[in-house]
């Protein structure tokens, strides 16, 4: 019981702190968050912008990283859970017939 | 255990990855906050869950309290495990909301009302689990853990729904008031619903198998109960 | 009934009264934190602010000192079980109730004096300041006594009873601060609905515990 719950929360601090690697590209306007505004700076120092078409590709690549390596994370513990379930269903097969 | 309840338990396998695989890529990035705002459909659920363990908790401790004739059994373990799935659930509600808050507003933690009772809460249900361990060995545990969950619970409300309403908050305005909607858009709407749905089935999920590991220890405690 | 409460609140400050520990305990800790204080500032002035989160910070731990006590002699005199059986459940909760609340009541009434004299506080609303600390001192002893019900079952151990009752008393303590400072300072407006809240929270919190006492007290 107690590894499932620390296996659990151990995994889903993976969610969100995956989702704050995807940086802002060109959808937020500069100085509505400190992160944004930072970025920005530091894009347009003295080379010329990116055109628009690669940062979009560069976000969608972004994108699927994150979401693959959750989906990753997840079927581990998916496969734990399952495991968890068909012990637990093999221990009760087992009580049921020493019941008897 | 019926074949529907089976059937709703187990979604989580597809409802989760689902969920994962909406969030980033088919919901669009919001107008203001880019795509730091995917973090909503993993905080909101996370919130909304962990009040609906807490409640779950506090309606089995209700239903052990009343339950006279001991038709439901253990229902003071069943509750203890609610809790503490919903303390974990809280507990990562309020990573989640404070990494949200570094990135949209450059600080992890402000004393802003909905904090605060989210940390109230969690003291009080951290709280229960020093007050059982403290009456570990005596038979009453049950029942004193039972009333302080009612206790707890019918805290709840105050501190998850008015303080956040009646006190000016940081906290964007709460999904549920419906004149208040800053950037629910369609889509977003949609993969926010299969997201609370995939973690409230494993929810569902990790409580049944709790349950059922409880079900098995007391049954094998009370097989050798006569060695 | 009436008779039975009367007789156990008697009984209750007579025992007490005898050996006087926890009025004792709750009161020399209240006068050590405040002299220390004193010293300590060496004539410094506090801003209202401050000073209100200092009084109420010593009202809180004497009152953790000395409000589990009645429940948790019981236990262990051993006479819970006498107790159970001769008198009702709800006769018990209201006596031991007004035990506290008046138990508190003195504490607050000792403790609040000594802090405006040792800190040299100037008070600006003396009427609002102390409808406040009693409706605070209401407040803290409502929830309180539930709570050092459960505690005395689980043995009674010092610091178990002040991280129960701490989170479910912050909101009271928030409140009590924040009207104390405007009372302290005159800040507070006509309208503020503190003492409304405070006494609100007593009566809800009161009810709460009069329904789930019987639970709690009885052994089955």
């Amino acid at each position: 019981m107690r590894v499932i719950r620390t296996a659990f929360v151990f995994a889903l601090i993976f969610f969100p702190y995956c989702s704050i690697e995807v940086l802002p590209q060109g959808v937020a306007r500069p100085g509505e968050s400190f992160v944004c505004a930072h970025a920005q700076e530091y894009r347009n120092q003295g080379r010329p912008a990116q055109p628009v078409q690669n940062q979009e590709d560069d976000r969608q690549t972004v994108l699927y990283t994150v979401a693959a390596v959750i989906l990753v994370v997840w079927v581990g513990i998916a496969l734990f859970l399952w495991r968890l379930d068909r012990k637990i269903t093999r221990l009760e097969k087992n009580l049921n017939e020493m019941k008897k | 255990m019926t074949i529907l309840t089976r059937g709703v338990i187990k979604s989580f396998y597809i409802l989760m990855p689902l969920a994962i695989i909406m969030a980033f890529l088919w919901a669009p990035s919001a107008a203001v906050l880019g795509d730091f705002s995917r973090i909503i459909y993993f905080h909101v659920p996370l919130a909304w869950v962990s009040v609906l363990a807490f409640l779950v908790s506090g309606v089995l401790s209700v239903a052990y309290l009343m339950d006279k004739k001991k038709r439901y059994r253990w229902l003071d373990e069943k509750s203890y495990n609610s809790a503490s799935i919903g303390l974990a659930f809280a507990i990562l509600t309020v990573i989640t909301g404070s990494l949200w808050a570094k990135l949209t507003w450059g600080s992890f933690w402000n004393w802003d009302p909905r904090e605060t009772s989210v940390v109230l809460i969690l003291l009080i249900y951290i709280a229960y689990f020093s007050l059982r361990s403290g009456l570990s060995g005596n038979e009453q545990r049950g029942v004193i853990g039972s009333s302080y969950l009612i206790l707890a619970m019918i805290m709840l409300p105050f501190f998850v729904f008015l303080a956040p309403r009646i006190y000016d908050s940081l906290h964007p305005a709460t999904i549920i008031n419906a004149d208040k909607r800053i950037y629910l858009d369609g889509r977003m709407r949609m993969t926010l619903l299969v997201s609370v749905l995939a973690f409230s089935s494993l929810y569902a999920y990790i409580f049944h198998l709790m349950n059922r590991m409880l079900s098995v220890k007391k049954a094998t405690e009370d097989l050798h109960a006569g060695d | 009934m009436g008779e039975e409460i009367l007789r156990n609140l008697r009984k209750d400050f007579l025992v007490e009264f005898r050996s006087r520990f926890a009025l004792n305990v709750s009161i020399a800790f209240a006068v050590i934190a405040t002299v220390s204080l004193s010293l300590t500032a060496g004539g410094t002035p506090f801003s209202p602010l401050v000073q209100s989160i200092l009084l109420w910070i010593i009202i809180f731990f004497s009152a953790m000192n000395g409000l589990s006590h009645i429940f948790v002699r019981e236990e262990d005199q051993a006479t819970s079980l006498f107790l159970r059986i001769t008198v009702s459940v709800d006769s018990v909760f209201i006596s031991k109730f007004l035990y506290n609340q008046i138990f508190m009541m003195i504490i607050i009434a000792v403790v609040t004096p000594l802090f405006l004299f040792f800190l040299q506080i100037h008070v600006a609303l003396i009427c609002y300041f102390i409808c406040t600390a009693i409706a605070g001192g209401m407040a803290i002893a409502s929830c309180t006594t539930i709570v050092a019900a459960m505690v005395a079952k689980a043995g009674g151990r010092g610091s178990l009873f002040s991280i129960l009752s701490f989170p479910l008393l912050l909101p009271v303590l928030w409140v009590s601060i924040s009207s104390t400072r405007g009372a302290l300072d005159g800040s507070s407006p006509a309208e503020d609905a503190s003492l409304v809240f405070l006494l609100a929270f007593s009566g809800f919190i009161s009810a709460i515990s009069f329904l789930l006492f019987r639970f709690v007290w009885i052994e089955e």
